[in-house]
């Protein structure tokens, strides 16, 4: 019976291979560009590396309403929560889905290549957004300089204790998860900014894999070694929770201006941590453009649909708030984690 | 007569118990066929057994390791660290097939040491294996320093990219293993002794079968099957990472238990194991498709994982 069962199964991958093989237009089938054909659907794909966090949720929707509002008739919208391999084939299933332009936030600027060639060979343009690429046929990068970003923390910081005595200034550099290109880009800027001020010095690199749990044991851990540790950079914003909660348990969180404080950085520019700002908690965070990350990605997409030219970079600006700006930058709508 | 011919006569419940895995997949796969178009054609189909070869194949390879009554959750950080040290070895001598053999006599040790320790030692599977997944990914990290290796020789990013009948040579290397593992559970004595000790070791021993080989044995078969994986996988990736495969160890667990393998040892089919896999391949495609999020993903799979284990729960009660 089982063996029937087996061979019923076989012959069901047969069938539905040969009773479909007319749609392929009768080639091997196998060749996404062979595959490729206008089906008279505007469908776009967005491949993003995860759906977490409030960033990539306003990224992903500002993306989603654009497209919609642009015309396209079908938006495809897959996460594939920080594997390289999962959005390959996420990538590769959206050329079979017929998708006529394909965005990618990608998991990893060089393990991401071969799904761009994929889309290369099935002659279909890539946007990518919010990190790079390394190579490939791009017809589009939409991001913002993430080396500088994690640079501009590490001058504030500088900035803040300037005169101090030459590596006097500890800091703790918290890493979040290991496989994401514009984090270990953040983590660079950070270094190279902490490079170029003589007081201050990292004394602890701490992976964590962006769980809360390890950065919270991280942070009380470093300062049983370190206990004069006197600044903290995250990766993102949604990882300084964690990092505050900490301070707060082994009685070292004092506010901006008191003292004993120690400084916190971070980059997204997410609501919360916008809102700490004003409330003396964190002393600076780093806000992307993510809804301009989303919008400019469908725009780019749709422009190149109606046949017009499409610039192969656009630059966004990163707003560094602190607690001096952060009120304005807010009431004038620069901060998309504090717009109505 | 009548009556032995009305006892082998399933009952409806019976049959779906007995044969649910094989209910489960057309099923899958007709709701599929009906509800997207692009899933039922020629590419889309071979694209299944090309991007997830690899995963079949490690599936494969935890079969056994599931049939002597363990687990290996080191699969994942196996292949890592393998793909990345195959990886530096492929570009730094040029030759992928020293890389090739460095991952499979790595891979293949790295069994015979779980299996070791698990059988030897007598660690549980689940700690034991636990600590090599932490052991084997924390030195792929440290190895790469979290950096992505590529520049992969052609000639193994060539085993995805060329295709022989119109099929990728990845998929038929695939269907390769499982022919060496369908002949090695079928026309050998290797499968009974292997039921006997997953079944139950003290009787095994007492039939005179040396349980602790063949539970090294099958620790190492998984071992190797990773190392073919993860041959794949960098084929399949064009580049290694240390990131990769973080959860595929539970995923090929999860495919040889809904393939209608017992998670205590003993029971259980290597074709099982297969449609399991492909079960599991066909709906992440079939999610994707749809573009349905991550998250309805996780919670399908968490589903069909439950209901697979409840049916096998109620087919051993109802001793089928």
């Amino acid at each position: 019976m089982k063996k029937v069962l087996v061979l019923l199964l076989a012959c069901l991958m047969i069938f539905g291979m040969f009773a479909c093989s007319s749609t392929t237009g009768g080639g091997t089938g196998s060749d996404p560009a062979q595959a490729r054909k206008d089906d008279g659907v505007n469908r776009i794909g967005f491949a993003l590396a995860d759906i977490s966090g409030q960033a990539v949720q306003t990224e992903s929707s500002a993306f989603e309403s654009t497209a919609k509002e642009l015309g396209f008739d079908e938006v495809i919208m897959l996460s594939a929560e920080n594997s390289v391999e999962t959005q390959i084939t996420q990538v590769r299933d959206m050329i079979t889905s017929e998708c006529d332009v394909i965005v990618i936030y990608s998991v990893d600027a060089d393990g991401i290549v071969p799904a761009v060639q994929s889309c290369n060979e099935a002659g279909i343009p890539v946007i990518a957004v919010d990190r790079g690429i390394k190579s490939g046929d791009i017809l589009c990068s939409i991001a913002s300089n993430n080396i500088s970003d994690g640079r501009d923390v590490a001058n504030y910081f500088g900035t803040l204790t300037a005169g101090e005595p030459e590596k006097s200034v500890k800091c703790l550099h918290i890493i979040g998860n290991l496989s994401s290109t514009a984090q270990k880009e953040r983590a660079d800027g950070f270094r190279l900014g902490v490079d170029s001020w003589g007081q201050l010095t990292i004394v602890s690199e701490v992976a964590t894999e962006a769980d809360a749990d390890k950065i919270y044991n991280a942070v009380v851990d470093s300062f049983k070694t370190n206990p004069d540790i006197k600044a903290i950079f995250v990766p993102y914003d949604a990882l300084l929770s964690p990092v505050v909660s900490a301070l707060k348990e082994i009685g070292k969180y004092y506010p901006v201006g008191e003292e004993g404080h120690v400084m916190l950085g971070a980059v997204d520019g997410a609501t919360e941590q916008l809102e700490w700002l004003s409330q003396g908690v964190n002393d600076i965070s780093i806000s992307l453009d993510f809804q301009g990350f989303g919008a400019k990605a469908a725009e780019a997409a749709w422009a190149w649909l109606q046949g017009n030219s499409v610039a192969e970079t656009i630059q966004t600006i990163s707003i560094p708030c602190v607690m001096g700006n952060v009120d304005y930058l807010a009431k004038n709508g620069y901060l998309w984690g504090l717009s109505k | 007569m009548r009556e032995n011919a009305d006892k082998s006569r399933l009952t409806i419940k019976e049959f779906a118990l007995k044969y649910g895995i094989y209910i489960g997949f057309v099923l899958v796969f007709t709701v599929f066929a009906v509800t997207r178009e692009k899933f039922l054609t020629v590419q889309n189909l071979i694209n299944i057994l090309d991007q997830y070869a690899y995963f079949i194949v490690c599936a494969m390879g935890m079969y056994f390791v599931v049939m002597v009554g363990g687990v290996d959750l080191s699969s994942g950080g196996l292949i890592a660290l393998s793909s990345v040290i195959g990886a530096a070895i492929m570009t730094s001598t040029k030759s992928a097939l020293l890389g090739c053999a460095v991952v499979l006599v790595m891979c293949t040790l790295a069994g015979i040491i779980n299996g070791m320790s698990v059988a030897k030692l007598g660690l549980p599977a689940f700690i034991a294996t636990l600590a090599f997944e932490n052991i084997w990914r924390g030195t792929a990290y440290t190895y790469t320093s979290a950096q992505t290796l590529s520049g992969i020789p052609s000639s193994i990013t060539s085993l995805y990219f060329t295709k022989m009948i119109g099929i990728r040579l990845t998929t038929l290397i695939m269907i390769g293993v499982f022919i060496i593992l369908f002949y090695l559970m079928t026309f050998t004595g290797y499968s009974k002794k292997l039921y006997a000790v997953g079944g139950n070791k003290e009787a095994a021993k007492v039939m005179g079968i040396k349980a602790t080989i063949m539970m090294v044995s099958a620790y190492a078969i998984c071992g190797c099957c990773s190392g073919i994986s993860s041959v794949l996988l960098v084929s399949y990736m064009a580049s290694a990472s240390a990131s990769v495969a973080s959860s595929l160890s539970l995923d090929c667990i999860a495919a040889v238990i809904i393939g209608g393998a017992s998670a205590n040892g003993g029971e259980g089919k290597l074709t099982g194991a297969v449609v399991g896999a492909l079960l599991f391949a066909m709906i992440k495609n079939g999610l994707n498709l749809m573009g349905l999020s991550y998250f309805y993903q996780l919670v399908a799979t968490g589903v069909i994982i439950y209901i697979a284990c409840a049916i096998d729960r109620q087919r051993v009660k109802a001793g089928l």
